[in-house]
């Protein structure tokens, strides 16, 4: 049964590819307007050294990113959580850094901020956080209140009711957060370092991209793009694996 | 008999009269929002030149977010202006078929602009400049040739969005600009007059403003390219010593944020620095190109370390045949004169 | 028959008033000895549950006393509350669930163990420890909540329709072994059911209750001895009292809606 599952998608990507290799070859489709598969797998083996470094910054930032959110938005949440006055002040706040399109502020925040690499943080911590913190506030306050009212039975302190009810209640919620925060944390990232562009060395697979598309390197572009693609698949197994190895024993509870 | 040959050549002259009448369709791609650096080709436009040439010119605008460069060799478009020769070079290295056919600009307007009184009145004083806001398509090119050539460093480099704020706040800091355009606007803006290193006085000699087109364009029309090509020279001339107010108008209408103040300085400033007509342009016409220049400049890119040895075929850069004939030589000349 | 203890529990006049404006109890008085098994019978919404919340000090009377063990316990081991759902921590094991209680008052999982073993044993879960609730069965998992109540030795056990949701079989086993269990222990408990055999099968006393406000309708006091068992179910007394009770349920069921 699991040989089937993990066969038939890989014969579809297979086909796919193979597809992809034989139109370009019959339709004589130039390079520089749409690569061959072969001739994108050559031009990441033959720019590894450069991809690679990029591939690694773009990775850092992304993991760095997601950290940041989830240290933020687990802190705000359980505030929230705790305070629904605090709640009701700042919620709009955290609603407004959501909405606002990360493509037009990423410029303002290079503005301000004096350190690339900070500003690409927090371009990709704006875009991650918002899903963890409305993730474990609704995880937080989903408790069943008549646990609640056991806890108060036993005269539980605050913090055995933080880290004994409310913490392993809202595990699922956000652990659901995460996984969406994942790819929108290397989403945010990429989008950042594409619109504001990085300077020097401290360059991800965003400016290799960029800088590939001005010199018409369209293979390398594309090498680049499977790189990242290659970076969301893995926070997206990461994830999910995470996620059934903590919760399994949830599953299906009264 | 005589009948015969007469209907026949009646028939000719009907039909060459017909085309000459006959406007063709063209699309010229510029690499900005209009501006006096783009002025010879709405003057063209704006007086009717092209028309003269039967040619219904119409002009796509560039700008901060957009790249019109794929644009050439997909087809959408019949003629690109393009900066410097690194991108004719990388086309031809990435077998992308198109050539350059003419350089409107004998010297590349590309410059490092400073503050003031903060000593960097010095060329060489700007590698220690400890911010350079310069934008990705410089990044990736020119500033490349900067570091290996004059010891610039990439710690001091910082994104360049065209928005001059970020310098004009900043003293110590230095950034990119056209040294026909963005001075003026620092002027407006910053109140101050800044100082003004042109790379191509130190050693950045590429052409500038070329015209590009397919390789099959010039192949299979290459009448349409030379027509295209003399009508923006002799713009260019009008542009420059003749009338201008109706080109202005039109980049105007096209750019709102251009002002016709604007225009008008920064042609004194292209006159000033020799950015259109100078060195051989003087004798050859505006337009003109050099196999040697372009080799000496390929190798200097070399140096730097864009390029290695062998990958570039100069041959297929440019196609020198359509400039080099003195075209507008005289009007300039006259139109000089008048003033 | 049991000793009878002085009143362990009393409720005098007791109003509870929600914020919304509901009237839940009017005038509610009940005492309850230390060693006595008293249900309440009544419909839904008639109050029942409120009155286990103010016997366990988790919710405060509007007006009138309430006075309980829970009161002046500082250390939650006087009362335990069995719900309705088995309200188990579903991250954590039997064993863990059944801990909770002394862990929330300090004692650590080995020094807790024996205590804890003992009271599974009891309830007929020694090869369950480490199971989790989402591999159990209803029955099942009301014995962990039944257990997690049982382990710290309370005075007083609540018990808010526990048995409502299973079946009769699995419900009928479990009112065996809770009785039991309450001898075993001697504790105060008060149980409230809508099922008038369960009541009477369990109790001593009968309160039934009528409903808005709650207030106790009827008092039937259920006299046969302990250890009961299916032969009681049969037996002609327990019809009658059977019979009492649903006529008294039926009648408080109907004066409702009389008063505003």
């Amino acid at each position: 049964m699991k040989c089937e599952q993990i066969w038939l998608p890989t014969m579809v990507c297979v086909g796919c590819l193979l597809g992809w290799e034989l139109l370009v070859r019959w339709a004589q489709i130039p390079a520089y307007t749409l690569p061959a598969p072969t001739a994108v797998i050559e031009s990441l083996v033959l720019n590894w050294n450069s991809l690679a470094a990029s591939w690694w910054f773009t990775v850092k930032i992304t993991f760095s990113a997601l950290g940041l959110a989830c240290a933020g938005g687990v802190l705000i949440a359980a505030v929230f959580a705790l305070s629904p006055q605090i709640e009701r002040a700042f919620f709009p706040l955290a609603v407004v850094l959501q909405v606002t399109p990360i493509v037009a502020v990423a410029p303002l925040i290079l503005i301000y901020v004096e350190s690339t690499m900070t500003a690409l943080l927090l371009c990709a911590w704006i875009v991650a956080f918002f899903p963890i913190l409305s993730n474990t506030i609704i995880g937080l306050r989903s408790i069943d209140a008549n646990l609640v009212d056991l806890f108060r039975l036993y005269r539980a302190t605050p913090w055995q009711r933080l880290t004994l009810l409310r913490a392993p209640c809202a595990l699922p919620y956000f652990l659901a957060g995460v996984k969406i925060s994942g790819g929108l944390s290397l989403i945010g990232a990429v989008t950042a370092e594409m619109v504001a562009g990085a300077a020097g060395r401290d360059t991800g697979l965003a400016s290799r991209i960029l800088e590939a598309s001005f010199r018409t390197e369209t293979p390398k572009m594309f090498a680049a793009l499977v790189l990242l693609v290659a970076t969301g698949i893995l926070i997206f197994f990461i994830f999910n694996l995470l996620s059934t190895l903590l919760l399994t024993r949830y599953a299906q509870s009264d | 008999m005589m009948s015969k040959k007469l209907f026949k050549l009646f028939v000719l002259l009907l039909l060459t009269t017909g085309l000459a009448q006959a406007q063709q369709a063209v699309s010229f791609a510029t690499n900005w929002k209009a501006q006096a650096a783009h002025g010879g080709f709405y003057q063209a436009l704006a007086d009717g030149t092209y028309k003269k040439y039967g040619l219904e010119v119409k002009i796509i605008q560039g700008g901060p977010q957009v790249n019109n460069r794929p644009l050439l060799p997909a087809g959408r478009i019949d003629f690109l202006m393009t900066g410097n020769l690194l991108h004719s070079f990388d086309n031809v290295k990435n077998k992308v078929p198109v050539v350059a056919v003419a350089a409107m600009f004998q010297k590349d307007p590309q410059a490092l602009m400073a503050h003031p009184g903060q000593g960097y009145e010095n060329f060489t004083a700007l590698k220690h400049a400890p911010t350079a806001y310069i934008a990705k398509d410089g990044q990736f090119t020119w500033w490349q040739w900067l570091k290996v050539t004059h010891g610039f460093k990439d710690e001091a480099l910082k994104p360049y969005n065209y928005n001059l704020g970020p310098f004009l706040s900043n003293a110590k800091s230095i950034q990119q600009g056209y040294s026909v355009a963005e001075p003026i606007y620092i002027k407006e803006q910053g109140k101050f007059n800044s100082v003004v290193h042109l790379l191509a006085d130190h050693g950045f000699s590429t052409y500038s403003t070329l015209i590009e087109t397919r390789a099959d364009t010039l192949k299979n029309k290459p009448e349409l390219v030379q027509k295209f090509v003399d009508a923006s020279i002799l713009g260019w001339v009008n542009f420059m010593y003749g009338d201008r107010q109706a080109a202005t108008t039109l980049m105007v209408k096209d750019n709102p944020e251009l002002s016709a103040a604007e225009v008008e300085a920064s042609v004194e400033l292209m006159k000033q620095q020799g950015i259109v007509d100078s060195g051989d342009a003087q004798t050859l016409g505006i337009g003109t190109m050099k196999a040697e220049r372009i080799q000496d400049f390929y190798a200097q890119m070399i140096q730097a370390g864009l390029y290695r040895a062998g990958d570039v075929d100069l041959s297929q850069v440019a196609a020198l045949q359509f400039v080099n004939k003195s075209v507008g030589v005289e009007l300039a000349r006259q139109l000089v004169k008048k003033k | 028959m049991v000793t009878v203890a002085p009143p362990l529990i009393v409720l005098d006049a007791v109003e509870k008033r929600f914020d919304t404006g509901l009237l839940a109890l009017e005038r509610f008085s009940l005492k309850v000895a230390a060693n006595e098994f008293v249900t309440l019978l009544g419909p839904s919404g008639c109050g029942k549950s409120t009155v286990l919340k103010l016997v366990a000090n988790l919710v405060l009377p509007t007006a009138g006393t309430v006075l309980s063990p829970a009161q002046n316990d500082q250390t939650g081991r006087s009362t335990a509350f069995v719900f309705q759902e088995p309200t188990l921590l579903p991250w954590a094991t039997v064993f863990d669930n059944v801990w909770l209680p002394l862990r929330l008052q300090g004692q650590s999982r080995d020094a807790a163990r024996s205590l804890i073993n003992s009271v599974l044993a009891r309830v007929g879960l020694t090869n369950f420890h480490q199971s989790y609730p989402a591999q159990l069965s209803g029955g099942m998992k009301m014995r962990v909540s039944i257990a997690r109540a049982l382990v710290s030795q309370p005075q007083v056990l609540l018990m808010d329709e526990p048995f409502a949701a299973l079946d009769d079989i699995t419900r009928q086993r479990l009112n065996v072994d809770l009785l039991t269990w309450w001898h075993d222990q001697s504790m105060a408990t008060m149980f409230v059911t809508h099922n008038v055999a369960e009541a009477v099968f369990l109790s001593q006393r009968v309160l039934v209750m009528g409903a808005r406000p709650g207030k106790i309708f009827a008092e039937v006091h259920v006299d046969h001895a302990y250890p009961r068992d299916a032969r009681f179910r049969e037996s002609t007394q327990f019809a009658t009292h059977c019979k009492t009770l649903s006529a008294a349920l039926d009648a408080a069921s109907s004066s409702e809606g009389m008063q505003p």
